[in-house]
């Protein structure tokens, strides 16, 4: 299945979370969990915010059955900008959110 | 509600109008201002409007003291303040004249509404190069979307910004007289005072439409995070004002400093108060260098590093999975 996001949105600036999950709700997670690939192409989308990508993604991205989400989403057509965007949501949707830091100790930890 | 509008109020010291106001038993609003030069920046005539707008909704027309015939008061009849409380101010000023500088004061209600703004503001920017248009947009859609999930009860947001071309800096405020970050989080975590709670709300994956760390699946928690993240790399300050609660991200003193991100806000370096004159609502606002977001997906490099600190991930950062572009 290959989805143009610039058609689901109208536009070139991706940021309705409606839009987004209406998207992901009815067409990627359906596709998904019947093990069909996923292209998600963004030709045509200057920008996109953080918001619209997880709504669109990530709990695409936590699937595990019948086959990892990831390995079934193909990123199409993606300006740097959105390709950042999508590499945060990527790697952060793996992350294990349930052995979260206790307040105060990330304070020691900084990032560059 | 009474404010009394400071004669300087930018977000360097944003205090002075934040203490100026002065919460009454009546959702009624009164406003005063200075009868000389006053600068002021867009949060503040956010916060006027939605709390003007408050005041309207509650049967209670808004009271001036005065409005004096200044180049001053002029400016917030472009910006559309006085079109919003339904004043006729008598100043006989036209909206948008300086349009390219200015985006007046907009109501938005719903995301469908704050999306259809944020394309009609792009004729406004008169901007050649989107890359400058671009994260002045982002910065509108989190924003926004943020006081508008947490204000509650369909409770609207306002918005208005100024750019300053010789600097390239753009002042953006929201507002809104809802519920509050406090409120809005106690669905899901349990906070001390507001001013946690302000805290806590920057936090990447912290949201009060859940208690799990991550968000759901429509909702990641980190708008603010984001926005935080680029006032810092760009050098500029953000402030957030709810409930009693006051954070003022200060502006980084060097490069390096403008380097490192904490997902942790209280690992910030801002002012912070907790005694404020309680804002029914909240008020965020920023201030950003639009040059620095020329290479945005540099910037986003850093932004996913500091997402990783706050979380003792099973997986690290060479055993996840990547996403496959074509």
């Amino acid at each position: 299945m290959t989805i143009k996001v610039e058609k689901e949105v109208g536009g070139s600036f991706a940021e309705s979370k409606e839009q987004a999950k209406q998207v992901r709700m009815q067409k990627i997670l359906p596709a998904l969990n019947r093990g069909e690939e996923v292209i998600l192409d963004f030709a045509g989308i200057t920008f996109a915010t953080q918001s619209f990508i997880h709504a669109l993604i990530a709990e695409a991205v936590r699937v595990e059955e019948p086959q990892p989400g990831l390995d079934l989403l193909v990123f199409r057509n993606c300006a740097a900008e959105v390709k950042s965007i999508i590499e945060v949501v990527v790697s952060y949707a793996q992350d294990d959110w349930s052995d979260i830091v206790p307040d105060g100790e990330a304070s020691a930890q900084p990032t560059t | 509600m009474h404010i009394a509008l400071p004669t300087a109020a930018r977000l360097q010291n944003l205090e002075s109008f934040s203490r100026r106001i002065t919460e009454t038993e009546s959702s009624a609003l009164s406003l005063s201002m200075p009868s000389t030069y006053f600068s002021l920046h867009p949060v503040v005539l956010a916060a006027v409007a939605a709390a003007g707008q408050r005041s309207i909704d509650a049967g209670f027309p808004v009271q001036f003291e005065d409005i004096p015939t200044t180049p001053s008061a002029r400016y917030l009849e472009r910006m559309g303040l006085f079109n919003v409380l339904g004043v006729d101010s008598g100043l006989g000023v036209h909206a948008l004249e300086e349009a390219g500088r200015f985006i007046p004061l907009k109501v938005i209600r719903s995301g469908q509404q704050l999306t259809k703004f944020l394309v009609d503001i792009v004729p406004l920017l008169h901007a050649d190069d989107r890359r400058q248009v671009e994260p002045i947009r982002y910065a509108l859609s989190e924003l926004v979307r943020n006081t508008l999930e947490h204000a509650g009860n369909a409770t609207p947001s306002f918005v208005a910004a100024q750019l300053y071309p010789k600097t390239g800096v753009i002042s953006i405020g929201v507002a809104d007289a809802g519920s509050g970050i406090r409120k809005s989080l106690s669905q899901s975590y349990e906070t001390d005072s507001d001013l946690d709670a302000v805290q806590l709300a920057m936090r990447p994956g912290v949201t009060g439409t859940t208690r799990a760390p991550g968000g759901t699946a429509d909702n990641a928690g980190a708008g603010l995070f984001f926005c935080k993240s680029m006032a810092l790399t760009s050098r500029n300050h953000m402030v957030i004002h709810s409930g009693t609660g006051f954070f003022k991200l200060l502006r980084a003193r060097s490069e390096e400093e403008a380097s490192i991100l904490y997902s942790d806000s209280k690992a910030d370096r801002a002012t912070r108060y907790d005694d404020m004159p309680s804002w029914p609502g909240t008020l965020v606002a920023i201030d950003i260098q639009l040059n620095a977001f020329a290479e945005f997906d540099m910037f986003m490099n850093y932004v996913r590093s500091a997402y990783n600190v706050d979380v003792r991930s099973t997986k690290r950062a060479n055993q996840k999975k990547t996403a496959r572009f074509e």
